[in-house]
């Protein structure tokens, strides 16, 4: 599903952010890689989805090659990947519902369809009662699950989460690892960085610790 | 890819955008007056040189004893012409007379009638060129009883060459505004695209395919082109009813004005979007 061989990525001469990573992520395992800030996260989930590019090693989401991939084939491969960013990324000036739609439309789900599913999963993360506000009339955690909401809406074969959690309280953070639980056993690969350590108790699946750019 | 969605986004673009659309559609409608104007004006021309061309006439001089009758069922066989008329010597002189006006009476001090029995053949549109004119002329002049074949020639001449130098000033003009107007639309276009750059980012990360990405741009670069040729046919429209008193019974060229000014408000707003989306990279670093 995910593989990592021999990854490093810098942003300037011999400062890696990540440096000579090795991952596998095998179908339907639940990954969670956990550091501290700047420990190089939001950037092996930036790679992994091909909006960096490696500068050494080779990355490979669903047996392809990410970084070689043209624009329009790495497209086609995005659409089976879901994303939740750190910055969380929504239409601000769109309604909740509109930033599912918008989005399913796009990737030519027809209009009722994009809807239904699009109502399905924003009530799934608790935002049925929030479908026409927009995102800045919203918490950020209210933001993170519409963002989730928007990723799961896409029926991903794997899902990234970069600190998806980091705006909700526990009560909130248990509902998702709920529901991303379901998604998990229905299938779907999950991949997650996150930086809160004291949620390590109830963390379902594998966990791995990255340190200076290297996983331990 | 949803076409229906890329039209909604594309229209969207155009509608919402409004002042940057409508000044776009509106450099659009300048562009496109000014080939309108220059395509009017060469429709003119056409029509007339058609005109003068249907009048056309090979006048053929006979000798005094050359039977009319005879030679005009001769030359009818000949390729192109399509008719033949005997004119005697008498009514070339009235006719001539008729052309003198007041100075006809100088016409009386003449002793006798100088001018010449001639046959008058009328030719059908396709022979009226200069070499086909000119292999008339060789192959009349064989006939026995004729003394001279006339032609004008020079006329035919000048309007051709008018013709081609307008028909050459219409390709520059196009080429030139036309540029300018993909310019603009280029422009147009990048403005909208940096307008809405933190969308296009957004959809692109979620997977949607390049080319639903850029399709709504082209469209709206269509929409400017369409609106800007309604308006232009309009202008253009306008022009020829003010001209219309001076151009007697000359119509409107109406369905090929409209194909000239809708097919290149379409092909600049086409390609002014196109290239502007082209020249968009999106972001991989």
């Amino acid at each position: 599903m995910i593989l990592l061989q021999g990854v490093s990525k810098e942003f300037r001469p011999d400062q890696n952010v990540l440096s000579n990573l090795n991952l596998k992520v095998e179908k339907d395992e639940w990954v969670w890689v956990l550091g501290a800030t700047g420990a190089g996260k939001s950037v092996l989930i930036k790679t992994i989805y091909g909006v960096l590019a490696p500068s050494e090693g080779k990355v490979l989401v669903l047996d392809e090659d990410v970084a070689s991939l043209k624009e329009k084939d790495l497209a086609k491969l995005r659409r089976r990947l879901g994303i939740v960013f750190q910055d969380i990324r929504l239409l601000d000036d769109r309604p909740v519902l509109d930033n599912v739609v918008l989005i399913l439309q796009a990737l030519g789900a027809p209009v009722r369809e994009a809807r239904e599913r699009a109502e399905h999963w924003l009530g799934k993360v608790g935002m049925n009662d929030y479908l026409q506000r927009c995102p800045y009339e919203l918490s950020t955690g209210q933001r993170q699950k519409v963002a989730l909401a928007r990723s799961l809406a896409k029926q991903p074969e794997v899902l990234l989460l970069d600190e998806p959690f980091s705006a909700l309280d526990e009560i909130g953070e248990r509902e998702m690892l709920k529901l991303l639980g379901e998604v998990n056993h229905a299938g779907a690969t999950i991949l997650a960085v996150s930086h809160m350590h004291e949620t390590l108790r109830f963390l379902p699946g594998r966990i791995l610790q990255l340190k200076e750019g290297a996983l331990q | 890819m949803s076409a229906g969605f890329v039209m909604k986004q594309g229209s969207g673009l155009f509608f919402r955008g409004r002042r940057i659309s409508f000044a776009a559609a509106a450099i659009f409608a300048v562009v496109l007056s000014i080939i309108g104007i220059f395509a009017l004006g060469t429709f003119y021309l056409l029509t007339f040189k058609n005109d003068v061309e249907s009048r056309l006439e090979v006048v053929v001089f006979l000798t005094p004893d050359a039977d009319p009758d005879r030679l005009i069922g001769q030359f009818v066989n000949l390729e192109g012409v399509v008719e033949g008329s005997a004119v005697s010597s008498q009514q070339a002189l009235e006719e001539f007379r008729l052309t003198l006006g007041d100075d006809a009476e100088l016409l009386d001090i003449l002793d006798e009638n100088p001018l010449p029995p001639s046959v008058r053949l009328k030719l059908s549109p396709e022979y009226r060129s200069r070499a086909q004119l000119d292999a008339l002329e060789e192959k009349l002049l064989l006939f026995d009883g004729i003394e001279e074949a006339w032609i004008d020639r020079n006329l035919l001449d000048r309007l051709n060459k008018f013709l081609y130098v307008l028909l050459g000033a219409d390709a520059f003009v196009l080429l030139l505004v036309g540029f300018s107007a993909v310019l603009m639309t280029m422009l147009a276009t990048r403005f909208a695209i940096l307008d809405r750059r933190r969308i296009i980012d957004l959809y692109w990360l979620m997977g949607v395919a390049p080319r639903t990405l850029k399709a709504p741009y082209i469209i709206e670069g269509l929409y400017e082109g369409f609106f800007g040729s309604i308006i232009s046919y309009g202008i253009v429209f306008v022009i020829h009813l003010i001209l219309s008193p001076l151009l007697g019974s000359m119509g409107f060229p109406a369905l090929e004005l409209a194909a000239v000014l809708l097919g290149s408000g379409l092909l600049f707003g086409w390609l002014g979007s196109g290239l502007a989306i082209d020249a968009f990279k999106l972001k991989r670093t």
